[in-house]
């Protein structure tokens, strides 16, 4: 009986060891410790041995069944282990394939300029301020110092609508707009849409302009150029150079033109800046007496200075676009480069 | 504005290169946007390098030489002797031309090939004689044309000239500026032309009829001239201007005008009928054929100069072709006048004409430059023609004007501009630019502003940018203003307007800006009343404001179509337009297209999106609003009647959503189903949101229950909610549509649709018998209010 017992440990083990899944595991539990297996039938017979062996033999019978017991858990561990990495390997996939989901849109560079230009001046203390696009003789020309019939009308290339009103030819009547509502101090910012009848390369009948505005006790043609200068510094690096040189605006008086020096060839001279060095970014200059008359606010009290730009430009130079009318052909190619 | 620079120094001493002059004037007011260098006939010869020089194989007094040309090495032979490695020389490439018509062209020189030519100073026209090849300073710009090195021939300044500086279209006040500067003293020689016998008075009668239009007239009369071609220094002037010599008269008229700013005109005194000349307003239906060959008709606002029968010209502005001086002309009538810059502006617009003379009256010229540049250009005249200048001049004048006095506080001219400037500095740029200024008190400058600038300095603060743009802006030191200015922050619409944006963007749209315009049959399709149009739209496609974002959007998808896109979608925020009852209206319109996928998957799953994507974005706008909002079948014309809604918040319609009407996507020529949205974002801007509110996380568990049914097509999903809600009561905490299905395995009429049902109490756990019960009553109510055929499990 002993050697019978011995003879089953030994078979069981042997083929517990070489088994190779779990599910033949399971079939040799069943063979050597089902209710049918020969250890169990040598168990459930110990009665009728003799009471001199049936302790041993129980003994030994209980031994090589947790013998096979251990075998087993031994082997299970093994075989879901191996199992398990083999999943594991199968499941590897191609990491280098394309992701998948939305793809998130781009906001229009035109859009992200501005709002970086804003963002400068909202942290200098600056408010926004809108206006109409479609305005009067009044608050587009003749209350920003205009005369009827004066030739500075003629660089505005002006769109009328039916019923006399005008497609503004620049942000600036926000500043009336604003002036005549408000009392100094006044900042604010007025970005918008502005339109002239023209159109090329460099021309386009609608684009962006954004005005600024400054009216206060004191205020000094060199606090526009440490405003501006600052700007600019924020928009387009701190070591390029800036020059305000005179020009003329019927709004402002004095007035300034403001360059940057070069970005494309850091005023070396190229065909961008037409072999001078330098860019022209800003108009601007000191808010003119005759303005500040014209929404009744006294010109001996208060001064104020005011800056304009185009968008489109800053978004060309910045970007290296050299087409204005891409900005609104929006082609998705050009959307999705921003 | 083209200035040669030659012709400013006969005015103003002064001895810098262009490129200072050119920045000093652009740092001043006048911009130079570009510096010409004419060389006189000489043309591709370049600053070169020695870079190696040989000794010829057989005769030694030939060398060759390797020269560096910036852009490639050449090969030159010659036999000067003062040439060293490291050299810099005038090259004269293959094809140059030197002085005199000489073509450089490459050749073999004792059996060596030469490719071009040193150039000696005689060789450039410089000198008459050389001690070998000329050697250049060593800073000199290989490459560079020859022409900007040593300044041959004229160097002419293109200037923009600003609207406000009437007297900066003259050489003089070119001049005068550079004089003011670099302090420098401006030399007006003053000519008087040789009068000889007879009297003016005889020659020609002038009377004015407008003396508003014309405040000033002067004439002089010239006889026996002999009309030829202009000597060829005037030629070449007036060609390096950018005008067209035409005889030596008409030539002198231009040439004064560019010297002194004041237009000229002469008339054939013999072709003037009646002996006198009338300035009056044209009158109506009267005709001239002008100078440009054109047949004009004239309005009487337009100022013309006739005489007993007929317009001459058209004053100030051009001249008529009955009068031109011809070859054949012996005597002329030289006009000198002053006309209202007002009315030479009327008459460009109406005429559509502008002239060298017009946009030089049109800014105002000076009163007393007049009678100045008509006594320069009679003894011009004479000289260049041999005429006679017949003694005395007419001058017909209203009262002068007087020269403005400004009384200027140099504390205000500093507080204004933020800088220290002495009375004396002030006093000394002001004298320089022309004024005459001086002190008064302690603190204050008494300025008289002479008639030149009499157009553009009339207040203190006029005189104080004169002070500024000489003293250099540049020295103007930059500070912050010192005041504190509350902002008023960002206002709810402008946090909102980002967030919406940034909103769209995640579910992959692409920004677009388009034009603001839109054409009559865009206005068309969408039937919009209350247009705005455009008196003078520069195209029909741009004649009207629009008042939709979409028909312009649609044309965006177009194009990208069009170039093999297909996925596309694009959202604009912008600004609509349409007549109110009080004028104009715009509001801020927000809109979507899309067309393709949104969802990029490769292994099979199309997720081309539908009408309830946009539904789904529309979702999220509005609870980013805090509003609720209402659907209903969409009224507009442009939409597919069963798969569009118009959006309303509290019954006020604000948008509309779904897909195009399949007409419209044919007619602006686009493929597949285009689904769109737009939303009148102010509307929504307005709502007072809801602020969101914490509620507790649920402590108790919910109980879920699907419920799958066949539903007839005609009973929506917002009635099987409330029906759900109806029969649920309170217990039902969310109702979630997850499944819907109808094609083929579903009978025709019905469609399948699965729902998950979570019941929950925050107060207790459910019991399942509870929520049996509510589930068979819900199950009741659809089964007999709506008829649908619930799936039992």
């Amino acid at each position: 009986m002993e050697s019978k017992l011995k003879a089953i440990e030994e078979k069981a083990v042997t083929e517990i060891v070489s088994a190779n899944s779990s599910e033949r595991l399971e079939e040799l539990r069943v063979k050597f410790l089902g209710k049918k297996s020969e250890l169990l039938g040598i168990l459930k017979n110990l009665a009728s041995l003799s009471s001199q062996e049936r302790p041993k033999i129980g003994m030994l019978g209980n031994n090589v069944r947790s013998a096979i017991e251990n075998a087993l858990i031994t082997r299970r561990n093994e075989i879901e282990g191996r199992e398990k990495d083999e999943k594991i390997a199968s499941g590897s996939m191609d990491m280098t394939l394309p992701g998948k989901g939305i793809i998130r849109g781009r906001l229009h560079p035109i859009t992200k300029v501005m709002d970086e230009i804003i963002g400068i001046f909202e942290r200098m203390g600056y408010s926004v301020k809108e206006g109409p696009d479609i305005e009067t003789d009044w608050y587009n020309f003749e209350a920003l110092n205009f005369k009827p019939e004066h030739p500075a009308r003629d660089m505005h290339d002006t769109f009328f609508v039916e019923g006399g009103r005008l497609l503004r030819t620049h942000t600036s009547p926000v500043q009336i707009r604003t002036m005549e509502t408000q009392k100094p101090p006044i900042a604010i910012i007025a970005p918008g849409r502005v339109y002239r009848c023209d159109a090329d390369v460099t021309h386009s009948p609608v684009f962006h302009q954004i005005e600024g505005l400054l009216v206060d006790k004191g205020i000094t043609f060199g606090d526009l150029k440490g405003t501006l200068i600052s700007f600019l510094h924020q928009v387009f690096g701190r070591d390029r150079n800036v020059r305000f040189r005179p020009s003329y605006f019927p709004f402002t008086e004095p007035s300034a033109e403001v360059d940057v020096e070069c970005i494309i060839c850091n005023g070396v001279g190229c065909r961008i800046c037409k072999n001078t060095g330098w860019i022209e970014i800003l108009g601007a200059g000191l808010v003119d007496p005759n303005v500040l008359r014209n929404v009744k606010i006294d010109a001996e009290a208060y001064s104020g200075f005011a800056f304009g730009m185009g968008i489109e430009r800053i978004a060309m130079l910045k970007y290296g676009i050299n087409d204005i009318r891409l900005f609104y052909e929006n082609d998705i190619r050009f959307l999705r480069q921003f | 504005m083209r200035i040669p620079l030659e012709w400013i120094k006969e005015f103003v001493k002064i001895d810098i290169s262009p490129k200072k002059l050119a920045d000093g004037l652009t740092m001043s007011g006048v911009e130079v946007s570009a510096i010409e260098y004419h060389g006189k006939n000489i043309s591709d010869v370049v600053v070169g390098k020695i870079k190696n020089i040989e000794k010829h194989p057989s005769k030694p007094d030939v060398f060759i030489c390797q020269v560096d040309t910036g852009e490639k090495m050449i090969q030159v032979v010659t036999k000067a002797v003062n040439l060293k490695v490291g050299d810099k020389v005038p090259v004269a490439l293959h094809g140059a031309v030197l002085p005199g018509d000489i073509k450089v062209e490459k050749r073999e020189l004792h059996g060596i090939e030469s490719f071009g030519m040193l150039c000696s100073t005689v060789e450039l026209g410089l000198s008459n004689e050389a001690e070998g090849i000329m050697i250049l300073d060593r800073e000199t710009a290989l490459g560079e044309d020859i022409r900007r090195v040593i300044g041959v021939g004229g160097v002419v300044l293109e200037a923009d000239i600003l609207p406000n500086r009437a007297d900066c279209l003259s050489v003089i006040g070119i001049a005068r500026e550079v004089a003011a500067i670099f302090n420098k003293q401006i030399k007006l020689q003053s000519s008087k032309p040789k009068e000889s016998a007879g009297n003016v008075s005889k020659e020609i009668k002038v009377i004015i009829k407008n003396e508003e239009a014309c405040p000033r007239y002067m004439a002089r009369a010239i006889r026996d001239i002999k009309v030829k071609d202009s000597p060829k220094w005037l030629q070449d002037r007036l060609v390096s201007c950018g005008m067209r010599p035409i005889n030596n008269i008409v030539d002198v008229t231009n040439y004064v005008m560019l010297e002194t700013g004041q237009p000229l005109h002469a008339f054939d005194k013999d072709r003037i009928s009646g002996g006198a000349i009338m300035v009056r307003n044209a009158r109506k239906g009267e005709t001239i054929k002008t100078l440009d060959g054109e047949d004009r008709h004239l309005e009487i606002n337009d100022l013309v100069i006739s005489d007993d029968k007929k317009a001459l010209a058209i004053a100030g502005v051009i001249g008529g072709e009955s009068s031109a001086v011809s070859r054949d002309t012996k005597a002329i009538i030289l006009e000198s006048a002053y006309f209202d810059p007002r009315s030479v502006h009327r008459t460009e617009k109406c005429q559509k004409v502008r002239t060298e003379s017009s946009v030089r009256f049109e800014k105002g010229v000076a009163w007393n430059g007049v009678e100045r540049a008509l006594d320069r250009a009679a003894s011009l005249i004479a000289e260049l023609s041999g005429g006679k200048v017949v003694k005395g001049k007419i001058d017909l004048a209203s009262q002068a004007p007087k020269p403005k006095k400004i009384i200027i506080d140099i504390q205000k001219v500093n507080n204004s501009l933020g800088i220290k400037i002495s009375t004396k500095e002030a006093i000394a740029i002001l004298v320089r630019l022309g004024f005459s200024a001086s002190k008064r008190g302690s603190r204050q400058l008494a300025v008289e502003v002479p008639l030149f600038r009499a157009g553009d300095v009339e207040r203190d603060i006029d005189v104080i940018e004169e002070i500024a743009r000489i003293y250099g802006y540049d020295r103007i030191q930059r500070t912050l203003p010192k005041v504190v200015v509350v902002s008023e922050g960002l206002d709810k619409s402008e946090g909102l307007f980002t967030d919406v944006q940034q909103l769209l963007i995640n579910y992959g749209m692409n920004e677009v800006k388009t034009y603001s315009m839109m054409s009559e049959a865009d206005a068309g399709k969408l039937g919009d009343e209350g247009l705005i149009r455009l008196t003078n739209a520069i195209s029909p496609e741009l004649g009207i404001m629009r008042t939709s974002l979409i028909p312009n959007m649609l044309k965006v998808v177009k194009h990208n179509q069009s170039h093999q896109i297909r996925d596309i979608s694009l959202f604009e925020a912008g600004r609509v337009y349409i007549n109110g009852e009080q004028g104009p209206v715009e509001k801020m319109s927000l809109a979507a297209v899309l067309t393709g996928q949104v969802y990029f998957d490769y292994e099979g799953k199309k997720n081309d999106p539908d009408a309830f994507y946009l539904k789904n974005i529309i979702n999220e706008i509005m609870r980013l609003a805090g509003s609720g909002y209402e659907l209903s079948r969409s009224k507009s014309q442009i939409t597919h009647p069963g798969r569009s809604a118009d959006i309303s918040i509290k019954g006020k319609n604000i948008g509309t959503f779904g897909e195009l009407h399949p007409d419209v996507a044919a007619y602006y020529g686009l493929k597949g189903s285009i689904l769109f949205m737009e939303i009148d974002i102010e509307a929504i801007f307005s709502v007072k949101g809801q602020l969101a509110r914490f509620t507790g996380i649920p402590k108790y568990p919910s109980i879920n229950r699907d419920i799958a049914m066949l539903v007839p097509v005609n009973v929506e999903n917002k009635a099987i909610i409330a029906a759900i809600k109806e029969a649920g009561g309170p217990l039902i905490e969310e109702i979630r549509l997850f499944d819907r299905y109808s094609g083929k395995q579903v009978k025709s009429g019905f469609s399948s649709l699965a729902y998950s049902i979570s019941y929950r109490d925050p107060k207790r756990t459910l019991s399942d018998e509870e929520v049996n019960k509510k589930q068979e009553e819900v199950i009741g109510i659809l089964e007999n209010k709506l008829k649908i055929e619930v799936r039992k499990q």
